[in-house]
């Protein structure tokens, strides 16, 4: 049940953020959805959960859209695993915790990216940060306080289905 | 129970990085050569030729200048002569160019590669990054696509096919920092690499590498060259918006703007290729 929802959810995030995000581009840098969704199940879900979505995560859009495959998926299993550490002193109606790893989690994956480029000697690094890393950062932020609201509510339905289905068997 | 929980969520984000690291050393060699250490090297080696560059400029100047003063004069009236011949030939030439424009546009698109076969399809998702440029388009391999079919839009050259699946394919866009075209600049035939470049990405401009000997000018019209495998010759790229020539004065580069507008793509034709 649970890896189904959480499929889905991916699905749809990364089929949103093709199509319909293209038009709420500002100056051609679009938020980075993926990010919230790893960051704010790894939170409510421990490390464990945290690093096999962000790996799905990353898996989906490198298989989608990228030349090679794995190195998102290497990035989003990193980033869901230690943002998922911080499951234990954090309860759900804190919403400091998510904006503040949604904010390190953008520049670690922005910085994450931006090394085939220099790797393959574009060495221009203050434009990276300056032109695209920021603005994504700050857009990405300001999603995620939607974002996380509705994935708190729908882990909790999932949560209260698992219960349930625990009483009857 | 605590420790081995512990060591069992290490256990999961271990496998997941060497699963994550296997494919990616699978697929990343085939696309691009890493070159950190010629790059490296470069920032060793650049600073001494500069310096040496500048001084054999320097000396070079200061002797020159007591030569052939007569010789300069001479030459100076006869090239004055040729520029009013050449301002006039260039007034009718370009009445030449705006009438060869308009009846260009008469003509439809398919029309002008009606050699290749040329089909139709609709992008249907874009990159959500901010870094690369790549779209999908609803056509693949049922369709007859294949692996590095070129790609038009709004009359020039928006990219190739690099990967396809039986109902979609993946195009690279030629503003993408990984594409690069062996282009054509059409008014003197000199042949340089197309790149794209991730500055350039946002206003949707290419780079377009040239020998710096070559006279380019703003206004030249690119098209693809002769060279490239993938590409068939003769292909309307784009117009050079600028030429910058680098710092140490060792290269050249232009700034090209491709007709297809990247921004709001919306269909694109794919030539496919004869007899493959």
């Amino acid at each position: 049940m649970r890896i189904f929802v959480v499929s889905i959810i991916l699905l749809i995030a990364n089929v949103l953020q093709s199509t319909l995000f293209d038009i709420i581009r500002i100056r051609g840098i679009g938020p980075n959805l993926s990010v919230i969704i790893i960051v704010s199940f790894a939170l409510l879900r421990g490390s464990k959960e945290g690093a096999i979505i962000g790996f799905a995560a990353g898996l989906l859009a490198d298989i989608i859209f990228g030349v090679s495959r794995g190195y998102l998926a290497l990035i989003g299993a990193c980033i869901g695993y230690f943002c998922g550490k911080f499951n234990k002193d954090f309860y759900s109606e804190n919403l400091v915790l998510p904006f503040m790893l949604t904010l390190i989690s953008t520049i670690v994956y922005g910085l994450a990216v931006s090394l085939p480029f220099i790797l393959r000697g574009k060495l221009n690094y203050i434009y990276f940060i300056k032109d695209i890393i920021l603005p994504e950062t700050i857009y990405t932020m300001i999603l995620s306080i939607i974002v996380y609201q509705i994935v708190y509510v729908i882990n909790r339905a999932i949560e209260r289905n698992e219960n349930t289905n625990r009483k009857i068997f | 129970m605590k420790s081995s929980k512990k060591k069992k969520n290490k256990n999961i984000l271990i496998i997941l990085l060497v699963a994550g690291t296997i494919g990616l050393v699978l697929t990343i060699g085939r696309r691009y050569q890493i070159k950190v250490i010629e790059n490296t090297m470069q920032y060793i080696t650049s600073p001494i030729q500069r310096g040496v560059n500048l001084v054999f400029n320097k000396t070079g100047n200061i002797t020159g200048n007591f030569k052939d003063i007569h010789e300069l004069q001479a030459s100076n009236e006869a090239l004055q002569k040729e520029l009013d011949q050449l301002l006039y030939d260039n007034n009718i030439l370009e009445q030449y160019r705006d009438e060869n424009e308009k009846l260009k546009e008469l003509l439809d698109l398919a029309e002008r590669h009606s050699d290749y076969p040329s089909k139709g399809a609709n992008i249907i998702s874009k990159d959500p990054g901010n870094w690369y440029k790549v779209f999908i388009i609803d056509q693949g391999e049922k369709a007859g696509f294949k692996q590095d079919d070129a790609v038009l839009a709004g009359g020039g050259l928006a990219g190739h096919i690099i990967e396809t699946g039986p109902l979609s394919s993946k195009v690279l866009a030629i503003i993408d920092d990984r594409s690069s075209v062996s282009a054509t600049v059409l008014r003197t035939g000199e042949t340089g690499i197309l790149r794209g470049d991730i500055e350039l990405i946002q206003d949707g401009f290419c780079k377009f590498e040239i020998d710096i000997e070559s006279e380019i000018i703003t206004g030249d019209q690119i098209v693809t060259s002769h060279l490239s495998d993938i590409y068939p010759p003769g292909i309307m790229i784009g117009v050079v918006e600028e030429v910058i020539i680098s710092k140490n004065g060792l290269s050249q580069y232009a700034h090209v703007r491709p007709l297809a507008n990247f921004k709001d793509l919306k269909q694109v034709l794919i030539l496919e290729k004869k007899g493959s």
